[in-house]
């Protein structure tokens, strides 16, 4: 195969398009840049005037590159688009605000109100604070990589570690705390021993509760992760397979 | 009076998609197949830059007039080749009988009894 590598990669980096439009754009110009230089070859010309005009031939005016970014553009960019810079990273940015308060709204409804947490009671809010932060970023990333499609492999890894951090965080927390609710069952039981199977009861269920809630956090979190850590892992293998 | 389907302000866009949606009448095609015949078939008289050929191809198949497809073809690798579809076959047949309207139209204005 002949290596029009030279020729591709500025066209890759003059390409503001989405992955996995930016890799199939580049590979259908790289095939097709092949396939004229194999023409010109078998047309009689030499190997760099055959370079030359296949290059020349698959070549992409600033008109047609727009034209294609066009093509490829969601109908939520071009809306955004049409919008002034200010005002467009104004909205995004009170979009993100509404769509993230109203998660949040509603996540913290089901919680509060829900049994589990009512019976593991204030202790499990260090860990059920970790599961609205890792659910907020994943929801922040989620609009990053999805909706507003930036695809900058830098900017689009960035905070996907802190998401699992946090739903770590959840299990860890659930766990301690419980370890922590039973050396106080176990003191107030030396110092009440008549009472010792209710106190006993007593952590068990609060503990049960408290594990749950931050299990099934942990889990929520854990799949929005690894939602977002595949799409970017999926842009970096459609990065690299350009390079290749 | 129903509105012309080739209009004089994208003449250029609708002679594109004319040519390449009658090219790949003949079966699938290659982006460079493509470019290739329509010069071929015209004589030389329409040529393609691939640059060009690009957006119109992709915004075709965007549109569902032709179906892109990728083939992987050994030493020489992946590439993808265009298929008309069948909304893309009536609408050829659309824009054919339109630009025949339209040089009709168009020949009635500009030709001149030059005996």
């Amino acid at each position: 195969m002949t290596d029009f590598a030279e020729v591709l990669r500025p066209l890759r980096a003059r390409l503001p398009l989405p992955q996995p439009a930016r890799t199939r754009v580049v590979l259908e110009i790289a095939a097709d840049l092949e396939d004229m230089y194999r023409h010109y070859r078998a047309s009689g010309l030499s190997d760099e005037e055959a370079r030359v005009k296949a290059v020349e031939a698959c070549d992409l005016s600033d008109e047609a590159l727009a034209e294609l970014v066009r093509v490829h553009t969601s109908l939520f960019r071009k809306f955004l688009d049409r919008l002034s810079a200010q005002a467009q990273s104004r909205w995004e940015r009170g979009l993100l605000l509404i769509v993230a308060g109203t998660l949040t709204f509603v996540s913290l409804e089901v919680v509060v109100r829900g049994e589990l947490v009512a019976v593991a009671g204030t202790q499990v809010w260090p860990s059920l604070i970790c599961g609205l932060a890792g659910l907020t970023l994943g929801l922040a990333k989620f609009y990053q990589i999805y909706i507003k499609q930036d695809h900058e492999l830098r900017r689009a890894r960035r905070g996907l570690d802190a998401i699992m951090i946090l739903a770590g965080a959840q299990v860890f927390l659930g766990f301690l705390v419980a370890w922590f609710g039973l050396y106080l069952a176990a003191r107030q039981i030396t110092g009440d021993v008549e009472y010792a199977i209710v106190y006993l009861f007593n952590w068990l269920l609060s503990s049960a509760a408290l594990l749950s809630v931050s299990l099934m956090g942990a889990l929520l979190t854990a799949m929005v992760w690894y939602a977002l850590a595949r799409r970017v892992a999926g842009i970096a293998e459609a990065e690299a397979a350009l390079l290749s | 009076m129903e509105r012309p389907l080739i209009e004089p302000q994208s003449l250029a866009k609708s002679c594109n998609e004319a040519l390449i949606l009658a090219c790949l009448e003949e079966g699938p095609r290659h982006g460079y197949q493509i470019a290739l015949d329509i010069e071929e078939r015209g004589g030389g008289y329409f040529r393609f830059n691939h640059g060009t050929l690009y957006p119109i191809l992709h915004k075709l198949e965007k549109e569902g007039l032709i179906k892109g497809a990728w083939s992987d073809e050994g030493p020489r690798g992946k590439r993808k080749s265009y298929g008309l579809t069948t909304k893309g076959r009536r609408y050829g047949a659309r824009l054919r009988a339109g630009w025949r309207e339209f040089i009709e139209h168009f020949l009635e204005v500009v030709e001149v009894d030059e005996r």
